[in-house]
């Protein structure tokens, strides 16, 4: 690899000084004449028909400008996941709905002066429904003669069913067979800036801008044009500075709502949620159940896995079943055998909406396999390390599927040998300490894989346009779309690499469909992976031209040149010959040769790259309460080049908090009876605060992975699959209970200690 | 606007917001505005007329009167409580119970007379007010009334303050043995930004031969309102300590206690959680006091 100058550098974001002092611009610290506030009439029960509304005691309300119903709006059925074209979603939504599918399904909708006026209006429409039965629980939905959610869907979003080698055989043949099942909960992103756009619209021409907190703008301008019914020239997206997105923007959530309202009003409106709609009627990362079945010779060689999972995907289908598609992905990635099953269905039910979410599906596979995993190390009476060593995906094996992944490196050995090292897993086995009076203490790991993008499933392309400037800075253009994670930071400092100058000389345009080009935006962990090249493939030509001119001036050949930190160098001895900033001056003032500097390029990428992780916990469980402890975690991970350590490491550090609240608190419950969430606020959807954040050691594993536009890999999901998964088996040595759900709540894992005392009792 | 606030009238001097309340029976007095604020959003009540407290001197300080009572104003914020050396030598687990409250920015809000006057089973502070035996002082135009807490809950969110009254302070009667200790224990699932699952404050005077001649046990949630574990009191008085009573104690914290099930947790949970915590806090108190089990 050759030396870098910008990448690798822990340069400071370039959105930091605006975020820490308040002058971002979130949507809703726009300012507008005559901007209308909306708000959305939901539905109070899980299913039901609605019969008719009266809208006539809230429209006669002063300051209301428009109440809309079904019969006001555009009837295409569409499908609201954020995936590129064609569909691949079922199109079963509507704007609002005349059969309603869960508690918050849209049913009409206000515009109004202030929100208190939206407020009022709303409460003042009549809807008269005809209730109807509701269905959440699996065996339910899938019951032969089961009612239909959506006709003739038999409550079906997609299957996948793939078989390699003879699963059945292979069981019969296994020394022993070890089966498990597992069940996560519904969770959510609560973000902290909750869903929110305006929508402004150009009365002359009918087109209609929208400043949105959203990961996709692309894909938004395609589906918004589509959900309205109206040619893509006539939407625009404007991606604000966004509050957190985790996958819960990755599609239009309610922007057609306040769309449809700007177009009634002809002025702009904003549509923001409460707190509790965030919690209870956006997205989800929804409950899934997991049936493993492992077969392995006595001395502990996988030969056999079998693998049944259904995903309860809610009242729509939005990302449904491709999450159970990327769980597939990484079904063979740690632990290839002969022999393998996957079996999986995604479900329609009367509940929110599971969509996409952090990692697409893998957080609550790690857990269930994982834990599956030591089950299967303890029934062999094998150390949960030991039996992993000796099945784990070495470089070079073969997989029955993923086989489409490259090969070019893989950080696993080092992932494991330092995360063994840092939380202390042989001394602690060696040396196990005692218990603490009711205090138990155990040790866990879990590992994974996870790619860097959807190629070669989907479309992956990522576009970028540099436009250089008179004095060699440069202008980059992209919709690669920053939520938080520092793309603009690590894209400019692609750039500022590529064209050989210093980072602060790139400055940043991004999200906006009219300005920037298309690129399919901030889902999987594709930016730096597919954007990167597309920045520097772009970056390139404008070097090119720029050293073509400097050859020029110098009298010289261009491919005798080169670029380093503004300034044009000799490229066999690194001489510098001439300042950048003359050249580009040169370029544009030139009196008969003079002329413009700029590319755009589009990139799709040829392969696929594996990331490989680890985490690594130690517990203290108290038996008489159930609490649990984490009194270390570490995750080790291999993403190849780090292009900024500095917002890697917010990313692995985040990841991992993100993911201990899914292990150990968060959950989104629903009355059984009612269909409705119990818990939606953030007292009750509890998130961790700082004050629960274990001690977290987060390192990365260096590898150069060719197929990167600087060695990397990606980044954005992996921190948040194995670190809950890792304290999960933790408590699981600890109590000798392996708990087949989470999150690991005091009473879940206090009931697990009480009652195999029971058993063992009995 | 997001509050529906009619008037917010803030007196300078005690005997003015007193007046003003007389002549407005519905007021409602408001401190730090951290538990009225959030059930106003949720547009209960509406119209409301509010009393702010914050410039009433005569609700503030901390003191030790020289027979040992404790006085706190009831415009202590929940941070003052943290910060105040007589309530770090006085009563230490009135520390605990502000530090556990919500996290900093709460904390330097949050009153302890409005965490007391909002009437909830799970404020941080009453367990150890319960146990120490509080007394309320409760002004109104008409004068002054002196309620123990343990008389002034009244069910869920609902005291026994009357019209026109502000809580002006919260009086700790002495212990007289040799030695005191206590321990607040907040039972929840986050250890910031959360409600008590179980909370459990327990405090002990014990003389110099280690038995106890003062002691307090007192729950939050375990019931409706905060309650006083009374049947585990009386096991202990006059006792040493020993580790095989503690079973006893934690059973018998039991027997003043009606948890319930909920979606938040099981009954037989919140029982298991009431037995620990009520052993944990005794046995912390007691030897806080010095006493050796």
């Amino acid at each position: 690899m050759d030396k870098h100058f910008v990448v690798g550098q822990p340069v400071e974001r370039v959105d930091a000084y605006d975020k820490v002092t308040g002058k971002a611009t979130y949507v809703g610290d726009m300012k507008f004449d005559h901007l209308l506030q909306g708000k959305i009439l939901r539905s109070p029960y899980a299913h039901a028909i609605v019969k008719s509304i009266d809208t006539s005691k809230a429209k006669a309300l002063p300051g209301v400008r428009a109440v809309l119903t079904y019969d006001d709006v555009p009837h295409i059925p569409f499908t609201p996941c954020g995936h590129p074209l064609p569909f691949d979603s079922p199109l079963d939504s509507l704007i609002f709905e005349k059969e309603v599918r869960y508690v918050g399904d849209t049913v009409a909708a206000v515009a109004a002066d202030t929100k208190e006026i939206a407020e009022k209006a709303i409460s003042l429409i009549d809807v008269e429904y005809e209730e109807l039965p509701f269905l959440l629980k699996d065996e339910d939905i899938l019951a032969e003669g089961a009612m239909e959610i959506h006709k003739d869907s038999k409550n079906i979003i997609g299957e996948t069913f793939t078989e390699y080698g003879d699963v059945e055989a292979g069981l019969r043949d296994a020394d022993i067979v070890v089966e498990d099942e597992y069940r996560s909960p519904i969770v959510t992103h609560a973000q902290i800036e909750t869903h929110i756009s305006i929508v402004d619209i150009d009365n002359h021409t009918g087109k209609l801008t929208f400043y949105v907190s959203n990961q996709v703008p692309t894909i938004m301008r395609e589906r918004l044009a589509y959900i309205l019914g109206l040619p893509r020239r006539m939407v625009r997206i404007v991606k604000m500075t966004v509050g957190g997105g985790f996958g819960g923007k990755q599609e239009p959530v309610y922007e057609f709502i306040n769309a449809v309202l700007a177009q009634a009003c002809h002025c702009p409106v904003m549509l923001e949620l409460t707190r509790e709609e965030n919690l209870s009627c956006t997205r989800t990362r929804p409950s899934h159940y997991f049936k493993l079945r492992t077969g392995v010779t006595k001395d502990g060689k996988i030969t056999t896995r079998d693998l049944y999972t259904i995903r309860n995907n809610g009242a729509y289908a939005s990302h449904g079943h491709s999450v159970v598609l990327n769980e597939y992905g990484q079904f063979e990635g740690l632990y290839p055998c002969p022999n393998t099953r996957f079996d999986g269905k995604t479900i329609y039910s009367n509940q929110l909406i599971g969509a996409a979410m952090r990692a697409y599906g893998m957080p609550q596979y790690c857990i269930a396999n994982e834990s599956h995993i030591d089950h299967i190390a303890r029934t062999l009476g094998m150390d949960p390390l030991d039996f992993r060593l000796k099945n784990l995906y070495k470089q070079g094996d073969k997989r029955n599927f993923g086989n489409y992944y490259s090969d070019h490196t893989c950080g696993m050995p080092q992932v494991l040998e330092e995360g063994l090292k840092r939380i202390g897993y042989r001394e602690f086995r060696e040396n196990p300490p005692a218990d603490d009076g009711p205090i138990k203490y155990g040790i866990g790991m879990a590992l994974s894989t996870y790619q860097a993008c959807v190629f070669p499933f989907s479309c992956e392309m990522s576009g970028a346009r540099l436009m250089l400037q008179d004095d060699a800075s440069a202008t980059l253009f992209i919709n690669c779309t920053e939520i938080g994670q520092g793309t603009d930071t690590v894209m400019a400092q692609i750039a500022a690499e590529t064209l050989g100058v210093p980072f602060e000389w790139i400055s940043v345009v991004e999200g906006d469909t009219d300005l920037c080009p298309a690129d399919m935006g901030a889902y999987a962990s594709r930016q730096t992976y597919v954007t990167g090249q597309a920045v520097k493939k772009a970056t390139l030509q404008c070097k090119e031209q720029l050293l073509e001119r400097a050859g020029v001036m110098l009298e010289r050949p261009a491919e005798e040149l080169d670029t380093r930190m503004g300034k044009v160098i000799e490229k066999a001895t690194g001489k510098e010959l001439i300042d950048m900033p003359k050249v580009a001056e040169n370029m544009i003032y030139h009196l008969t040769e003079g002329g413009t500097c700029g590319y755009e390029a589009g990139f799709i990428p040829v392969e696929n790259v594996l990331e490989y992780m680890g985490s690594f916990a130690k517990v203290a469980v108290d038996t008489e309460t159930g609490k649990v402890e984490v009194l270390k975690l570490v995750t080790c991970m291999d993403c190849g080049n780090l292009i900024n350590p500095q917002t890697a490491m917010g990313q692995l550090t985040g990841g991992s908090i993100m993911s201990f609240g899914f292990g150990m608190m968060e959950q989104v419950l629903i009355d059984p009876k009612t269909g409705r969430v119990l818990n939606d606020t953030l007292l009750d959807y509890k998130i961790p605060t700082f004050a629960d954040v274990p001690d977290i050691d987060a390192q990365f594993i260096h590898t150069y992975d060719p197929a990167g536009a600087y060695g990397n890999k990606a980044l954005g999901e992996p921190p948040n699959i194995t670190p809950a998964a890792a304290i999960h088996n933790a408590v699981y040595d600890a109590i000798g209970v392996n708990i087949p759900t989470n999150p690991l709540t005091p009473e879940r894992v206090y009931e697990a200690i009480a009652s195999a005392k029971q058993g063992k009792e009995a | 606007m997001m509050y529906s606030v009619k008037e917010l009238y803030r007196p300078e001097t005690l005997t003015d917001a007193l007046a003003y309340m007389a002549e407005h029976p519905d007021a409602r007095p408001i401190a730090g505005g951290t538990d009225i604020l959030v059930s106003m959003r949720k547009k209960k009540p509406e119209d409301v007329l509010l009393v702010g407290l914050q410039n009433l001197q005569e609700l503030r300080g901390i003191r030790r009167r020289d027979d040992g009572t404790v006085e706190i104003g009831a415009y202590n914020t929940f941070t003052d409580l943290a910060n105040s050396p007589i309530i770090a030598e006085s009563v230490p687990m009135l520390r605990t119970a502000a530090l556990a409250m919500g996290g900093p920015q709460i904390q330097n809000a949050a009153t302890i007379g409005g965490n007391v006057c909002n009437g909830a089973t799970s404020a941080d502070s009453a367990p150890g007010l319960f146990a120490r035996g509080a007394i309320l002082v409760l002004r109104s135009a008409a004068g002054e009334r002196r309620v123990p807490i343990t008389e002034f809950y009244d069910g869920p969110g609902r005291v026994k303050r009357q019209s026109g009254e502000i809580l002006v302070s919260i009086e700790l009667p002495a212990y007289s043995a040799a030695h005191y200790g206590d321990c607040y224990i907040k039972f929840s699932t986050r250890k910031a930004m959360d409600l008590a699952l179980i909370g459990c404050a327990a405090s002990c005077g014990v003389a110099e031969d280690g038995t106890i001649s003062d002691i307090g046990i007192a729950l939050g949630v375990a019931a409706p309102t905060p309650i006083r574990a009374v049947e585990a009191e009386n096991f202990l008085k006059g006792k040493r300590l020993t580790a095989d009573m503690l079973e006893e104690v934690g059973n018998l914290a039991l027997a003043n206690a009606k948890p319930r099930d909920s979606w938040r947790a099981s009954k037989a949970y919140r029982e298991q959680i009431i037995r620990t915590l009520a052993r944990r806090a005794v046995r912390a108190a007691y030897e806080m006091a010095g006493g050796v089990l």
